[in-house]
């Protein structure tokens, strides 16, 4: 399908530049697919109301806490808004621990009911979870990173899924 | 409802390949197609892999075959490659100094896509396949969401830094991690400005090569990786902090 196609002939002249997002370590936030490489929507842990914004802001900085405490997930929820982009509607709900903290982020509302058909359009909204809710979750089923040896393999978090 | 799964593993292409399959068909189709994938995977690796004296690359790079001889699949993915190479301004790189061919950065990807056609041609339609940390997903996991993919902490390969929740997408991720440095940049010195970078797209042949050419660029890159639609990086910084760009919608 690329055979003997320069870069300009499949993507031209557009060269969308996004503002990159520095997620610092311990902030959870979510990221969607939006309309535009300047919009997004952001939840980090700062975030105690729950609610969702859409920002064109390009640089957030979370700098909630990350407690090592066993909190119940959950304890408290809040939906939010929701937003409708050109290509439909998101809605998210925030699950808060004990301490109103973020712990996990549920999508509430797809732009349409058939997630399938949003994938077969390239509008799958991959979600973002950053670690401190994989380890309260670990509900992964695979592991990508850099390769691993046959030998690596055998130790590795992937060995544990395959085997589970 | 948790619905059963089937899961696989074979060594092969010096790392191990993993299948996961949601079982919603008779258990033999699902060991029959998985096999197909497997042999798939050793065919290509007997094709292309440079520490196999007798696959076609190495015949290509001893001078016992014309590259204009070699099979269809080798002249696709060289294909590919000169275009990577192209469009990475010389980031992405599939032969040596002494102008041998060595497409090892596109081939783990391509063979893991390609193989994966079985399970599509078998009517499974809920699976999953990791090529060494490379990922292809097709539908739903057995609980019926998307798949889950950790990505590994590059400064311990024990531990998520974050994960992706996907459907029907690839998830690649480029790095020195276990392999030690392995990516050099266009001067031949080897690359170590990030922990890693993961790319997110359609298709996991170019999934893996944008994540091994937004290595090489370093933080340049994510938005690098933001001119090909569908495609988004997300890089790991070496103090561990998770560099993500705003993902836009391809508005076709």
């Amino acid at each position: 399908m690329t055979r003997n196609k320069s870069a300009d002939d499949q993507f031209p002249l557009v060269r969308r530049l996004a503002p990159a997002v520095l997620l610092a370590s311990g902030g959870v936030v979510f990221l969607a697919l939006v309309d535009g490489p300047e919009n997004m929507i952001i939840l980090n842990s700062s975030s105690t109301t729950g609610s969702v914004s859409s920002s064109s802001s390009s640089t957030s900085n979370p700098t909630g806490s990350t407690s090592t405490q066993e909190l119940t997930c959950g304890a408290a929820r809040s939906t939010g808004a929701q937003v409708e982009f050109k290509w439909g509607i998101v809605q998210v709900e925030a699950l808060l621990d004990g301490e109103g903290e973020l712990c996990e982020v549920e999508v509430l509302q797809f732009p349409d009911a058939d997630r399938r058909s949003l994938a077969i359009n390239n509008f799958a909204l991959p979600i973002l979870r950053d670690a401190v809710v994989v380890a309260k979750n670990a509900n992964v089923q695979a592991v990508s990173g850099a390769t691993l040896t046959s030998r690596a393999y055998m130790a590795s978090l992937q060995f544990a899924l395959d085997n589970s | 409802m948790m619905k059963p799964i089937l899961k696989f593993a074979e060594p092969v292409m010096g790392t191990v390949a993993s299948v996961h399959v949601v079982a919603d068909r008779v258990h033999s189709q699902v060991v029959t197609a998985v096999g197909r994938v497997f042999g798939e995977l050793h065919r290509l690796e007997a094709l292309f892999s440079t520490f196999i004296k007798t696959s076609e690359i190495s015949r290509i790079n001893s001078g016992e075959l014309s590259l204009l001889d070699a099979s269809p699949e080798v002249i696709e993915v060289m294909d590919a490659c000169t275009w990577l190479e192209h469009v990475s301004d010389g980031a992405f790189v599939a032969r040596r100094p002494n102008g041998g061919l060595d497409p090892a950065g596109f081939v783990k990807g391509w063979a893991g896509q390609r193989a994966s056609k079985y399970l599509a041609e078998f009517g499974l339609d809920n699976w999953l396949i990791n090529i060494g940390g490379d990922i292809q997903t097709a539908g739903l996991n057995a609980d019926n969401q998307p798949w889950s993919v950790g990505i590994s902490n590059p400064h311990n390969s024990d531990e998520l830094r974050f994960s992706l929740d996907v459907i029907d997408q690839a998830v690649a991720t480029s790095g020195t991690g276990a392999r030690g440095l392995h990516l050099w940049d266009a001067k031949g010195r080897p690359v170590e400005a990030l922990g890693s970078m993961t790319v997110v797209g359609p298709e996991l042949r170019w999934a893996d090569a944008f994540a091994t050419v937004a290595y090489v660029k370093g933080l340049d890159g994510v938005a690098w990786v933001e001119q090909f639609p569908g495609y988004h990086a997300l890089a790991i910084t070496l103090s561990g902090d998770l560099i993500a760009p705003a993902w836009a919608v391809s508005s076709i």
